[in-house]
């Protein structure tokens, strides 16, 4: 999953941003309105986190703009303000959450969770696929009811997969939502750890979940035998 | 509690009734008067006529029986009647009419007298009792004429239903009136005060969150335009002032927000993922601790200068070498900015004046100047005294700054970015200077010229300002 993060305190930006992280978000962080707004608009980000009061551009402005070119992304604001009218703007002008400073870390990332569920459709804190149970919210896998240590990255790239069962991912789709845009990553690094996945996997059931479409990318989804 | 309408409406009412009443006891009275003098002419006319056919001779007084007038005492008719006394008393003759009945003897004067009675039989009539000497029968009779007493009465009911019918008529005109007036005045009252009702509504409408409302001055009575001015005037002050302690309040939530919740992020943070710990999270916090000091400082200073409560000690003070002093300290940041400050102020030129409190607001001036002036440009320093006024500037060039920011410059927690972003101005300095300027007994004011140069001039008496003793 991958977050924004549009914040002009240095110091909230590198707090939230490591909780993010630790989370197991690809998070980019902007510090004003503009770059925020240019990197709205040129990424896939699931959840944006966005600050009202913002140099450049104001958050509602950057909002707003983002609403009128068709992007959807899910917006949280986080903000100093915090007046029902300061709310209800905030929410009429197209943002999805409202946290009001100070906040709880942990709420912050369970709402942001929260958005990154809603993204894709889903309600519920587990996803299912055949034998394969991923527990979202303690991010915890298990298959054949065998639980499955996953690392950070393979932890993301399956729920990933996860969130869209039986449609093709391409392999760009998933570095934009593994990486933020400071990391480069190797050319391989996907197949790298979708062969460890695999194989994790493979462990505690050998009938594969995740397919490859040569040219294409790679699909999640339990076929018939 | 009763409306000006209401007390209106029953004021005009018992008014107009009270007037209604007297004025139809006086056309009452008026008309009744005229027509009793009217039935008393036609008395008087009846009588003088009778009396023309009452003659004296030498055995006395005389009433010719035959004549046809006094048909109209007979029994029959019983309309008119009169009775006739000798000036002793002795009774002369009386008409048919009469009956059993007797009119009441009486001893008029030179004039008639009039009254009403009631005969003995019941029936009201209009009396009239005159002297007067019936004429002599012949020549030889004119020695012995004497004056003779008559009382003359006529039935008054037709008068009394006359009268009746007036009452009546009165009286139910003046109901009718009065209804109609019961009607009409609550309903002309409410249209006329209508006005007044729709001001007094919208007032009681106002509320903070309508303070952008106007009441409107067209079609306004002339009594009530000069009161919808002087609350429209009062609504526009309201709503600057709502205004500006709303700005206060965000921008006072913002500056305390901002810091805690990086505060809060950074402990949850530490506590949650303690290897995440950034490289130096103690300096951080000392810093947002110090942030948030300086914030709270200011403010109280602010709210100690506003009541007063500022303690100022004053001696003299060489301006010039007060300014170098403050000056030394922000050479460095202005030459890494390219900044020159240049300062034209007399080496003689002292004042009376708190030292602490005038450097705390030159160091904020100069401070401003070298972090808002254009990159490259000169801080000018001038400083004059003329005729025991003492007067100096800073003038820089600014880049960003509007004339329409100059009025809100002075404002507490304003500042030019609205994203109010980092922690090292809050926005207080420029309100604490002015703040300690009044303490001081001293303006400080701004202004920005064409050609983008912010001056900001701090005068004041050269001696004996404003002085307090220290709490």
């Amino acid at each position: 999953m991958r977050v924004l993060l549009v914040e002009d305190s240095i110091r909230l930006q590198q707090t939230v941003g490591t909780a993010l992280r630790r989370s197991g978000y690809a998070v980019d962080v902007s510090g004003d309105g503009e770059d925020g707004l240019w990197r709205a608009e040129n990424n896939d980000y699931d959840v944006i986190v966005l600050d009202i009061m913002l140099p450049k551009r104001d958050g509602l402005s950057l909002l707003q703009c983002l609403r009128e070119k068709g992007k959807t992304t899910h917006v949280l604001l986080l903000t100093a303000k915090d007046t029902v009218q300061d709310r209800v703007h905030g929410l009429k002008s197209g943002a999805d959450d409202y946290l009001v400073k100070p906040f709880a870390l942990e709420e912050l990332l369970a709402r942001v969770e929260t958005l990154c569920r809603r993204g894709y459709g889903s309600k519920q804190n587990r996803l299912t696929l055949a034998d394969l149970e991923i527990d979202v919210a303690a991010k915890k896998v298990s298959r054949a009811g065998q639980s499955i240590k996953l690392k950070p990255r393979e932890y993301q790239l399956l729920e990933y997969l996860a969130h869209r069962p039986g449609e093709v991912v391409s392999q760009a789709e998933i570095e934009a939502h593994l990486y933020s845009d400071d990391a480069e990553p190797m050319s391989n690094v996907v197949e790298s750890i979708l062969s460890s996945l695999r194989r994790k996997l493979g462990e505690a059931n050998p009938v594969p979940l995740i397919h490859t479409r040569r040219g294409l990318g790679y699909v999640m989804e339990a076929l018939e035998s | 509690m009763s409306t000006i309408r209401q007390r209106l409406t029953r004021r005009l009412l018992l008014g107009w009734s009270l007037l209604l009443i007297a004025g139809g006891m006086v056309t009452y009275l008026t008309t009744r008067t005229a027509l009793t003098r009217q039935f008393d002419d036609a008395l008087g006319t009846t009588a003088t006529a009778l009396s023309a056919i009452i003659e004296q001779d030498s055995t006395g007084i005389q009433v010719d029986i035959g004549d046809p007038f006094l048909r109209r005492f007979d029994t029959n008719n019983g309309a008119a009647y009169f009775q006739l006394w000798n000036s002793d008393g002795s009774e002369v003759t009386r008409s048919e009419s009469l009956g059993n009945d007797s009119l009441p003897s009486r001893h008029p004067g030179d004039w008639a007298e009039f009254w009403d009675m009631k005969l003995a039989s019941g029936l009201n009539v209009r009396a009239m009792a005159f002297k007067f000497r019936p004429h002599p029968a012949d020549a030889q009779d004119v020695a012995a004429s004497a004056d003779a007493i008559m009382v003359v009465a006529t039935d008054r009911r037709q008068l009394d239903k006359s009268l009746a019918i007036l009452a009546l008529v009165l009286t139910g005109s003046g109901l009718l009136v009065l209804i109609l007036t019961a009607v009409a005045v609550p309903w002309l009252l409410r249209r006329e005060l209508a006005p007044l009702n729709s001001l007094a509504e919208q007032t009681q409408r106002i509320t903070a969150e309508s303070l952008s409302e106007r009441f409107p001055l067209n079609g306004l009575p002339g009594e009530l335009t000069p009161i919808s001015t002087r609350l429209n005037d009062l609504l526009q002050r309201l709503q600057t002032s709502f205004v500006r302690e709303r700005q206060f309040s965000d921008d006072l939530a913002h500056e305390f927000r901002t810091p805690i919740a990086e505060l809060r992020s950074l402990a949850e943070l530490s506590l949650k993922w303690p290897e995440a710990r950034g490289a130096d999270p103690d300096r951080n916090v000392l810093e947002i601790a110090l942030q948030m000091e300086t914030i709270i400082r200011r403010l109280l200073a602010i709210a100690r200068s506003e009541q007063g409560q500022e303690a100022v000690e004053t001696q003299r003070i060489d301006l010039a070498q007060l300014i170098a002093t403050v000056c030394l300290p922000l050479q460095k940041n202005a030459a890494a900015r390219q900044l020159k400050i240049q300062v034209d102020v007399p080496a003689d030129l002292t004042i009376e004046s708190d030292p602490v409190l005038l450097r705390s607001i030159l160091t904020n001036l100069l401070e401003n100047a070298v972090e808002y002036s254009a990159t490259g440009g000169a801080i000018q320093i001038h400083g004059k005294l003329q005729n025991g006024d003492f007067t100096l500037q800073v003038i820089n060039p600014v880049q960003q700054l509007s004339s329409e920011d100059v009025p809100h410059l002075f404002e507490r927690f304003w500042r030019k970015d609205p994203a109010r972003t980092g922690g090292e101005h809050s926005g207080l300095g420029l309100s604490l200077s002015r703040a300690f300027a009044t303490s001081l007994g001293y303006n400080l004011t701004a202004a920005l010229n064409s050609n983008r140069c912010l001056t900001i001039t701090l005068s004041g008496r050269s001696a004996g300002g404003m002085t307090a003793p220290r709490t």
